[in-house]
């Protein structure tokens, strides 16, 4: 029982936060309470909670990652610009997370083997991604591939 | 005129600044920036060039002390909570808070200028209140409590702006980031103002010293009688002042309050110039001026890749790799593995490495020897 | 006699400036606990250190079970059979028990960790030690007592022939320790060979069969517990043979007159549980009060009450005949106590202030924020200290960072100094300290006495003690054992003291 209550309770309140927000909101404005917003809610959080995950590593072991943001921007771009070069998406997509490593490590390189700050390490990461983004293409691409229309549909419900 | 004399003259000048500051940590900071005019001197002709007009100077120098006012009021207060141990990540925030706040006042409840200026300040030192009393107070690591207002401070900004870019044309509002006094920027003016109350309150009281005291070593200030906790609430209080201030000036240059935009990532900006500065992320002494060059050679390195035509979106690349370069140099690890290449350097520079040598178990005891 | 299982022999090790081991032998048999005593400085943490390959030894060879070992770190000295618990847990408070048992060694099976394994294994592990808890519990959410016991299962499980335990009942209570000892005794009847390190006096002599003294780096004895009195264990231990020291030459007149005098503060039944059993102190201006006995016996812990670094839970501090709360050091500045800590690496050296700065810090502190001290002043009062205390810098402007050991002490007297008190607290102001600047020191607190001051003087070295002071309060195993008047101090009164059994006295 108390093994329950310590480590728990932050996610319990977490929990309940939500829960609370959700009703306030299903109570406030109409169609609010659908499943289909929730499932869009689950849809537009996807990538921050994937981000999440890796950053949960990155501050259990002490350090932080500012650059995850701009990271994910330059990510799409990259995939947006392969797929527009006709590229097949599962190899655009195997680059994209490719590349995602590589720099992941090399920030991971210098905090290690230079005992640089992590803060400043991947704010200089937070900086180039999103530089680099545009160096790649400076304007917004639309991803019209016919896979990521078929990712994207939702399941009837 | 003949072409290079004002250059000529420049020069001189700033040779003199590094020559007498040689002793000191800032030499490197201004050395630095030094580098970078270099740079411009040679690439980027007319750089140095000031016109006289309608009785104010215009020039590519006076367009970095323009737009570099906000990162250098930032990195005013950043450089003293930087220096207890801590770190401000809500300055961007504050400052939208700020510039939201005079704009609704001046525009939609049609209060006078000072009034709008006045509530703002006193509603960002109410920010940086609030940041002091999570950290000294509560005893919350300072990332994270800066982190609340830092992602909640844009919604309550946009909740004062309703959502909306408020703009403004009162000419005093107008005259604080746009006016001239002595045909130089206003904003300079403020900048070197702030500077010198600062430098004043850290020298002539005795907070620069509990400052350093306590970001040092905390628990011998404590034996000492210091009051860790009053230092700590005002450096945060301090620098949401200093967020205000730099909010206005941001929402006076474009003339208009946009919530979304102002100060964006400028808390980024004011670390990296505190750091440049000098003042190590860890805490202990720290640089004012050094921090103050630290935001000019920021906005200097913005102003020539500016020049340069470098589109503004890919400037944060060249910004990185200036952080990875200025980090490198300041580790102990990459200086000693330097200086196994490049002997002759070491004797010229002082580079000493306070490293500890040997296997030095990190398990405590008693009766260690002491080194 | 059956070979030992552990054997050192001629243990050197060396670091810059300092010899920490000469030429020390230690056996110890299986199925013995062996204890391991000495002051602090005296080399124990060192010896244990480089037996378990923390650190590399100069010279010397140690045999474990007949084979000669070089362990280069603390895995190999583990995967001989040598494991250490050490005073400061190295537990993860946040894993279960089970995990921290198995930390580093989870059973694996290809690759995935086991949990039902890593259970079961805790379980085994805590049954050697009669235990059985919820191995699924946070670590945190147990006692110190119980992750002591842990930490010496998860020694055991690493298939340990000699456990080494440092320190293990310093945050114990009387009947956790009696447990920890009934486990020992369990874990010597299957064979086991442990090192125990302690300074509790009375525990050494419960617990263990031979002890080895140690006495700055060389091994002065070592003996049978049974056949050794008290009195010569402690003897060897401080380094006072028979001989004795004079105390300085006090002429009754004085004596008379501060016996006279208003005390400059009461401590009534004084204590905090965990770190000091109540009692009872007193001290009169002109006076040096010396608080003696072992490492560990509670003096910091007085000291760290007196100046309002810990908050008593017990008792009463009356000063100016009215009572005060002395809650925190600005609490005690602002009474006029003044403490010069015994670490002072941590609580005491700014390490990047200037020697100026770190002397006018706390004077400049009891001023306030806003009266800041012209720096005209500042550099009168460094200038006056730096002089008068002889301390050793090229300029005021050096960084304390620096200096030597002796003059950083230096330098955090005068910072104490500067601030005028009424009473100082002078906790080891030696330790560390070259042979001048400690006749420095000597000298300085008599000039205070004569000043006026009243001085509470803690040192590990008698000599000092009963040298200087006028009165010594001994303590034993965090309570007050003993009140030494004038007349009757000398180094072996006081080991008398701390020896025997004697409960503490009503105070005079």
């Amino acid at each position: 029982m108390t093994r329950l209550n310590a480590k728990y309770i932050p996610l319990i309140a977490t929990a309940i936060v939500l829960v609370i927000s959700f009703g306030t909101g299903s109570l406030l404005y109409p169609n609010f309470g659908t499943p289909r917003v929730f499932v869009n809610l689950l849809n537009d959080s996807a990538f921050v909670g994937v981000a999440a995950i890796g950053e949960s590593f990155v501050i259990l072991s002490g350090g932080i990652d500012l650059s995850v943001g701009s990271m994910i921007a330059f990510i799409g771009i990259l995939i947006a610009k392969l797929l527009q070069a006709g590229w097949d998406p599962f190899v655009a997509m195997s680059i994209a997370l490719c590349f995602g490593v590589a720099a992941g490590t090399g920030m991971g390189c210098l905090i290690h083997f230079f005992e640089l700050p992590p803060f400043l390490v991947t704010l200089a990461g937070l900086f180039c991604f999103r530089g680099l983004g545009f160096v790649i293409h400076p304007e917004s691409i639309g991803i019209d591939h016919p896979f990521t229309a078929r990712s994207c549909r939702s399941f009837p419900f | 005129m003949i072409d290079w004399v004002p250059d000529l003259i420049f020069w001189i000048v700033f040779c003199a600044i590094l020559f007498f500051s040689r002793k000191q940590r800032v030499f490197w900071t201004v050395g630095a920036l030094g580098l970078l005019l270099l740079f411009n001197q040679f690439f980027t002709p007319g750089f140095f060039r000031i016109q006289l007009l309608d009785g104010h100077f215009y020039g590519s120098l006076i367009d970095v002390l323009n737009q570099g006012a906000k990162v250098m009021l930032l990195s005013l207060g950043m450089v003293l909570v930087i220096a207890t141990g801590g770190v401000d990540l809500s300055v961007g925030a504050i400052m939208a808070i700020s510039a939201a706040v005079s704009s609704r006042l001046l525009v939609s409840e049609h209060q006078p200028a000072l009034i709008a200026v006045a509530v703002a300040l006193f509603i960002s030192l109410a920010a940086g209140l609030w940041n002091g009393m999570l950290v000294a107070g509560f005893g919350i690591q300072p990332i994270v409590a800066t982190l609340v207002l830092m992602v909640a401070g844009r919604g309550v900004a946009q909740l004062i702006t309703e959502g909306q870019i408020i703009n403004f044309l009162d000419p005093t509002m107008v005259y604080i980031g746009n006016g001239h006094l002595f045909a130089l920027p206003f904003t300079l003016t403020i900048v070197l103002a702030m500077l010198g109350v600062t430098l004043i309150v850290v020298r002539r009281s005795a907070l620069g010293l509990y400052i350093v005291a306590v970001g040092d070593n905390a628990e011998a200030s404590r034996y000492s009688g210091v009051n860790a906790k009053q230092v700590k609430l005002f450096v945060y209080t301090f620098s949401g002042f200093c967020a205000g201030l730099a909010g206005l000036v941001a929402c006076s240059n474009i003339k208009s309050a946009d919530a979304n935009n102002i100060g964006l990532y400028l808390e980024l900006d004011a670390i990296l110039a505190v750091v440049i500065g000098g003042t190590s992320l860890q805490g202990g002494r720290f640089y004012l001026i050094g921090a103050v060059i630290g935001g000019l050679f920021i906005q200097t390195l913005t102003t020539t890749l500016y020049a340069k035509n470098v589109s503004s979106d890919i400037s944060p690349v060249p910004k990185a790799i200036v952080i990875i370069i200025v980090c490198l140099f300041q580790s102990e690890i990459f200086r000693e593995r330097l200086l196994l290449y490049v002997r002759p350097l070491g004797r010229i520079l002082p580079w000493k490495s306070a490293r500890q040598p040997e296997n030095l178990s990190r398990i405590t005891t008693h009766d260690t020897p002491e080194r | 006699m059956t070979a030992p299982l552990l054997e050192i022999i001629g243990l050197s090790k060396s670091f810059p400036g300092v010899k920490a081991l000469d030429a020390v032998d230690l056996a110890v048999q299986r199925g013995e606990i062996h204890a391991l005593m000495g002051e602090n400085g005296a080399g124990k943490s060192t010896l244990i250190k480089v037996l378990t390959g923390v650190f590399s030894r100069d010279a010397g060879e140690t045999r474990f079970e007949g084979r000669n070992i070089v362990p280069k770190s603390p895995r190999e000295a583990e995967s001989f059979g040598i494991s250490t618990v050490y005073q400061e847990i190295n537990l993860i408070p946040h894993l279960s028990v089970a995990e921290n048992i198995c930390l580093g060694r989870q059973p694996t099976w290809l690759g995935a960790i086991r949990w039902k394994a890593i259970a079961e294994r805790a379980r085994t592990a805590l049954a050697r030690l009669d235990l059985s808890i919820d191995v699924y519990r946070q670590l945190s959410s147990c006692s110190i007592a119980m992750q002591q016991l842990v930490a010496i299962a998860r020694a055991l499980d690493i298939s340990a022939k000699l456990l080494i335990l440092d320190e293990p009942t310093s945050s114990l209570d009387r009947t956790e320790v009696e447990e920890l000892f009934k486990k020992l005794r369990r874990l010597r009847e299957d064979g086991l060979g442990i090192i125990f390190v302690t300074h509790f006096l009375d525990q050494v002599y419960e617990i263990s069969d031979r002890i080895t003294v140690l006495r700055n780096g060389c091994q002065v004895g070592c003996f049978p517990t049974d056949e050794l009195p008290r009195i010569r264990l402690v003897s060897s231990m401080i380094g006072r043979a028979v001989e004795e020291v004079e105390p300085l030459e006090q002429t009754r007149a004085t004596t008379a007159t501060i016996r006279s005098m208003e005390p400059v503060l009461q401590a009534h039944e004084l204590g905090k549980k965990g770190s000091l059993s109540p009692l009872n102190l007193e001290i009169r201006p002109g006076e040096v009060v010396g608080l003696a006995g072992l490492l560990g016996s509670g003096r910091t812990e007085t000291a760290r009450l007196l100046f309002g670094v810990d908050r008593p839970d017990h008792g009463t501090i009356r000063m100016d005949r009215r009572d005060v709360k002395i809650n925190s050091p600005r609490a005690a500045l602002r009474h006029r106590i003044a403490l010069t800590p015994e670490d002072r690496k941590v609580a005491g050296v700014i390490p990047n202030l200037t020697v100026r700065e770190n002397i006018v810090l706390a004077l400049q502190a009891s001023r306030g924020t806003w009266k800041c001290l012209p720096i005209a002043d500042q550099i009168k009062l460094a200038d006056r200290f730096i002089k008068a205390l002889n301390i050793r810098t090229p300029n005021r402007e050096q960084v304390l960072r620096n200096l030597s050991g002796g003059n950083q002490q230096k330098v955090l007297l005068a910072r104490w100094l500067a601030t005028e008190p009424k009473l100082f607290i002078l906790d080891e102001p030696t330790r560390g300290i070259d042979i001048g600047a400690k006749a420095e020191v000597e000298k300085l607190i008599q000039s205070l006495r004569e000043e006026g001051l009243a001085v509470i003087f803690i040192s590990s070295e008698l000599e000092e003690i009963v040298r200087q002071s006028q009165r010594v309060v001994v303590l034993r195993d965090r309570r007050k054992v003993a009140e030494i008047t004038e007349g009757e101090i000398s180094g072996h009164a006081i080991m008398q003291a701390i020896a025997t059994n004697q409960l503490e006295s009503p105070s005079a």
